[in-house]
């Protein structure tokens, strides 16, 4: 008797899903594509002369009802653009994201929330993208090493597959059929079915996940000097068993130990490399702010230090600013808060040639080395603090965002960043914390957060504050305690 | 049989175009360029080879781009195809000037397109199309003449007035068929002549 399997593409568009179907043909026997209701795709595959697969293409989520519990689930944190789905079991087999850019400076970050939701609940998740991109000024860009990172940081804390894999070459900037990514992700893909379904034993993926995870540690050790200037115990990663442990370790029913896996983990002060110690230097600000004064002079004193300087300004307009400011301004009417000033005005963003700077420090995050220094820094730059009594003895993880557009803040590219480095700075490879995580929102009123009663409002962005950060400060110094809500 | 029901919206009407296109290749359309929320189809595309295809054009990131673009080799036709999920959206003010800018931008570039692997084609008839659903099938002829009256309404840059509807409608058992209407004439497949 003949036995087929089902399974769902749930996907952001059509097109994902048929394209994800024609390349497992190259590893499943294709038979027919039909079209039922003459628009959706289902997809027959040979497995064996007993078994066959049927896939059926679900394009563009908010399309369809009822959405099945797991996914509906997972989109709250971002959409991937394909998630495979077994309606028998109720289960998500794997989640995919793909782009056709090479994402570079915000954008980079994008996705990693949805990276983030997929692996939080143990699927595994592939993100493939081009590792070579075509820049609008006509130049190549490489993709970031921070998408890798974090995929190799949540593969150990939460022991499911979580990789990141290249298409394109130098020659062939974000072209798909050059690069071993594309064929490397659908074997995986296959295997994954397989696994799931039964007719492929759980040890055949351990060898692809090896390969993949080789990759990463190769992409991050070709890129990460042009990105950070040191990654702690890069020769444990070189290591040529390491790709293999991390696969044995999210392939094993075993639980296996992942603590001699500690990369990633960039310590305080005392800890790093004595040649990067020896360079630590405040990177400066543009748009000046009472708090990262402070924070940069900590670095000043290398009781806290950056990895790169890099972070760009991109100016915007006068009328902008204006609008925005008001809007802020319009927001902070509900707040309840004592002592605390509304002081966002137009003439404290400096002029630049194409409109005015929001950018604060030349840093999205700075790593602090004490809860007691950053404390003390805080206080000093928001007197209503001064009686603020918490103690911690981990270090700080400090991110920042400057956007001043209300609500931009639980939008990309910034939850993705805040899930990516969060993440990475503030967790091990256990999963343990690392570091306190305090977010800064020097221009962004804290009453966006709430609703009338007092209680978190439900978007994306508030969902993933709250599960990745300690803390957030806004303008005027509001603190809040993203763990229990409490608005100090 | 599906266990859900979909919601119609621009996405799938324009898929179901799509498919109507690769189930029925034996009339000749091919499909040039899509334009779904993401992937690697940014790209005006020429079939070649070995079943590849060749780059003619790529969107940059902001810029305005049409839904489709069908080419069909033995008549000699391009039909740029502007698509919304229902009517209201397609003929406001805003869209319409969009559509006619797009239709207008892409039309010249493919008729003036130095790509070796175009250029034979840059002669082609081109053919403005809009795209929609509609639910009720007695207003398919009605809802078209509305496009019509749009476009001459807002054509500034004067693209073509023969334009060629596709309208996407549903039975009673929820099953999508492409109705295409052209010079005030309804046809249930794309297999007639655009002169």
């Amino acid at each position: 008797m003949e036995q087929e399997l089902n399974l769902e593409f749930w996907a952001d568009s059509f097109h994902e899903g048929f394209w994800a179907c024609e390349q497992l043909g190259k590893f499943f026997h294709f038979e027919r594509v039909s079209y039922e209701k003459g628009f959706i795709p289902v997809f027959a595959f040979r497995i064996s002369s007993k078994q066959s697969i049927k896939i059926t293409v679900l394009g563009s989520y908010k399309s369809w009802s009822p959405l099945p519990i797991p996914i509906s689930n997972l989109l709250e944190w971002g959409k991937p653009d394909l998630i495979a789905f077994d309606p028998a079991s109720s289960k998500i087999l794997f989640a995919l994201e793909e782009t056709a850019a090479v994402p570079t400076g915000n954008q980079a970050l994008q996705r990693c929330e949805r990276m983030y939701g997929s692996l939080r609940s143990r699927i595994p998740y592939w993100y493939l993208l081009g590792e070579f991109g075509l820049h609008v000024d006509g130049g190549i860009r490489r993709d970031s090493i921070w998408p890798s990172v974090m995929a190799l940081k949540l593969s150990c804390i939460q022991r499911s597959p979580c990789v990141v894999l290249h298409y394109s070459d130098v020659d062939h900037p974000e072209d798909y059929t050059f690069g071993n990514g594309v064929d490397s992700l659908f074997r995986a893909l296959a295997i994954q079915i397989g696994i799931h379904f039964g007719f492929e034993p759980q040890s055949k993926l351990a060898p692809i996940l090896t390969e993949q995870y080789q990759h990463m540690i190769n992409f991050i050790e070709s890129q990460g000097s042009h990105v950070v200037s040191f990654i702690p115990k890069m020769e444990l990663l070189k290591q040529p068993d390491t790709a293999k442990s991390i696969s044995e370790l999210v392939t094993s029913a075993e639980p296996l130990d992942n603590s001699l896996l500690d990369f990633f983990n960039w310590g305080t002060t005392d800890t790093i490399p004595r040649e990067i110690y020896s360079r630590i230097r405040p990177g400066g600000y543009i748009k000046k702010d009472s708090l990262i004064v402070r924070i940069e002079g900590l670095v000043k004193h290398k009781k806290a230090y950056t990895l790169s300087g890099k972070a760009g300004s991109k100016p915007q307009s006068k009328e902008k600013i204006n609008a925005w400011i008001k809007a802020q301004f319009v927001l902070f009417q509900t707040n309840r808060q004592p002592n605390v000033n509304f002081s966002l005005k137009l003439r404290d963003f400096p002029p630049s040639p194409t409109g005015l700077h929001i950018t604060t420090a030349k840093n999205v995050f700075y790593l602090i080395d004490s809860w007691q220094e950053f404390l003390v820094s805080l206080k000093s730059a928001y007197p209503r603090l001064r009686t603020l009594n918490l103690e911690f003895t981990e270090p700080v993880f400090l991110y920042i965002s400057n956007s001043l557009l209300p609500g931009r803040i639980f939008g990309d590219p910034f939850t993705g960043q805040l899930s990516a480095f969060s993440n990475i700075f503030a967790r091990n490879v256990v999963g343990q914390r690392t570091r306190i995580a305090v977010a800064y929102y020097p221009h962004q009123v804290h009453t966006q957060l709430f609703d009338s009663k007092g209680a978190f409002k439900k978007n994306k962005g508030i969902t993933i504050m709250r599960e990745l950060l300690d803390f957030a400060v806004f303008h005027g110094g509001v603190l809040v305690n993203l763990k229990n809500g409490s608005i100090i | 049989m599906i266990p859900y029901t979909y919601k119609p919206n621009e996405e799938v009407a324009r898929w179901a175009t799509e498919v109507y296109i690769k189930s029925n290749t034996k009339l000749g359309w091919w499909i040039a360029f899509t334009n779904p929320t993401a992937g690697p189809w940014k790209k005006i595309v020429i079939p070649i080879e070995n079943g590849g295809t060749a780059e003619i054009y790529r969107f940059v990131r902001e810029e305005e781009r049409p839904d489709l673009i069908l080419v069909n080799d033995k008549r000699k036709a391009v039909l740029i195809v502007e698509a919304k999920d229902y009517l209201g959206k397609l003929i406001t003010k805003a869209q319409m000037l969009k559509s006619v800018r797009v239709i207008d931008r892409i039309s010249k570039m493919l008729a003036t397109s130095s790509n070796s692997k175009w250029a034979h084609r840059s002669a082609y008839k081109i053919i403005p199309s809009f795209l929609w659903m509609c639910e009720n099938k007695q207003t398919v002829a009605e809802e078209s003449n509305s496009v019509q009256k749009a476009l001459d309404k807002y054509n500034s840059l004067k693209i073509s007035r023969d334009i060629l509807n596709i309208v996407i409608s549903t039975d009673e058992q929820q099953n999508l068929f492409n109705s295409f209407l052209y010079k005030g004439k309804e046809y249930g497949q794309l297999d007639f002549e655009l002169a």
